[in-house]
């Protein structure tokens, strides 16, 4: 089976020679199974080398300006909703009342260690929230970093002030089994979520008819960001 | 407009990587983007049209603005050392898969199929058979390639699939020539062998 291909972070090391003995011994394995990568590489590299390709003077201010505002319009149809990971102390949580909802009083408290100088001292947390509108229903979505590329996910959904009854959320991703929960509390967790794409389905069971909303999404470094075909 | 200093650039990379001061990247870059992605279309022996050269040139400053700068940022949380060449490296992707693409519009999609009356020459049944039999040899020497240490595979479709030099090898793969030779000797001796499995057992 070939293996996933090169992401652009993988080529620039390897072109770059910035690459561990292992990643590149990956990499090379993975150039001689996809002809695409390994032709995405020969010409990558082969511009990186050329110096021939002319450093051009650049264009004007003006020109520049109405370019970069046709782009950000162009983006604005296209881009969809990008949450960053939000670096906190948890003290500073406290002030909100959505994270109460999340995490126990402890998570709250001042974490202490050996290597901690200052007793008082609070580690920071990564963490991403984000609201989806699903036609009557509302879903927030509160992502936490639990380790470097792996995060803890809860999903509460409500209409109106209320929490939604009737409701099944699933999440999928490929590859993995789905898992699939009922809201029967506040809000459905999922853990161990490795950084990649997912996609949360949500089953609202209403009096007459069963609605289905989708929500693809992509967790990484930087946050979680919408899907869309751009991806 | 003056070029600006290495020590310009530097200050300005920081604010471009924040996702500030993008106009200063246009203004920088929008031209030397424009080359990259002409020569990236005639590196991937892809005809093009000077639309096509103009779209991708946009497609990529497009990617690069994507998403609150996910790609910029990337650059700087990866430690790179040359913002140029990751610039020149996502133009350069951004075209290979645009070439790549099925449904490219146009003449030069994927999906252009050349009108019978287009075709000038009707070819021979005799260089017709000839050419299946090369073919199928080919096909055959490919399968076994596939069997090969990956290594060994890689120098291989680097030499005959790519068109490459031994030399040429040695600089993209960053090992000595000797080995990029060793490892060729050893890779053809393999295919051989193989080869010669195959032909022994259709007999």
């Amino acid at each position: 089976m070939k293996s996933s291909c090169i992401d652009t972070i993988m080529l620039a090391r390897y072109i770059e020679g910035r690459i561990t003995d292992e990643d590149r011994e990956l990499t090379e394995r993975h150039f001689s199974e996809c002809d695409a990568c390994r032709q995405d590489f020969l010409v990558a590299s082969s511009l990186i080398a050329d110096e021939d390709i002319p450093d051009p003077e650049p264009i004007l201010q003006k020109e520049s300006r109405t370019i970069l505002q046709q782009l950000k319009h162009r983006l604005k149809e296209d881009v969809a909703a990008l949450c960053e990971w939000i670096r906190v102390v948890p003290s500073e949580l406290a002030v909100q009342p959505w994270f109460p909802y999340f995490e126990s009083r402890e998570a709250f408290s001042p974490v202490r260690s050996a290597a901690d100088t200052a007793p008082d001292r609070e580690l920071p947390m990564h963490y991403a929230y984000h609201k989806k509108t699903l036609n009557d229903l509302e879903a927030e979505i509160y992502i936490r970093k639990t380790a470097d590329e792996n995060a803890s996910m809860k999903v509460r959904v409500t209409k109106g002030d209320d929490k939604a009854k009737n409701v099944r959320i699933t999440l999928k991703q490929e590859g993995i089994r789905d898992v699939s929960r009922p809201l029967q509390h506040e809000n459905v967790l999922f853990e161990n979520l490795i950084f990649g794409n997912y996609h949360l389905v949500f089953i609202w069971y209403g009096k007459n008819q069963k609605q289905i909303y989708h929500f693809q999404f992509r967790l990484d470094e930087t946050g979680i960001s919408e899907k869309n075909d751009r991806f | 407009m003056k070029k600006l200093s290495k020590e310009e650039l530097k200050a300005l990379e920081n604010e471009w990587t924040d996702c500030r001061a993008l106009e200063k990247l246009v203004e920088h870059y929008w031209r030397m983007v424009y080359h990259t992605v002409r020569e990236a279309f005639v590196r991937y022996n892809a005809p093009f049209t000077k639309q096509d050269i103009e779209d991708m040139r946009n497609e990529v400053f497009a990617e690069l603005l994507d998403r609150e700068c996910r790609k910029l940022r990337l650059y700087r949380e990866d430690g790179g050392r040359s913002f140029k060449n990751w610039i020149k490296l996502i133009a350069s992707r951004t075209v290979g898969m645009y070439v790549r693409k099925k449904d490219r519009p146009g003449v030069f999609g994927g999906d252009y199929l050349m009108p019978l009356d287009e075709m000038t020459k009707v070819p021979e049944l005799r260089d017709e058979i000839r050419r299946l039999e090369a073919r199928q040899s080919l096909h055959r020497a490919l399968d076994c390639m596939e069997k090969l240490p990956h290594k060994e595979c890689l120098v291989l479709k680097f030499l005959f699939s790519d068109g490459l030099s031994v030399p040429e090898i040695a600089s993209k793969m960053q090992e000595e020539e000797n080995n990029i030779y060793q490892i060729r000797h050893k890779g053809v001796k393999h295919l051989k062998d193989l080869l010669r499995q195959i032909e022994g057992e259709q007999r």
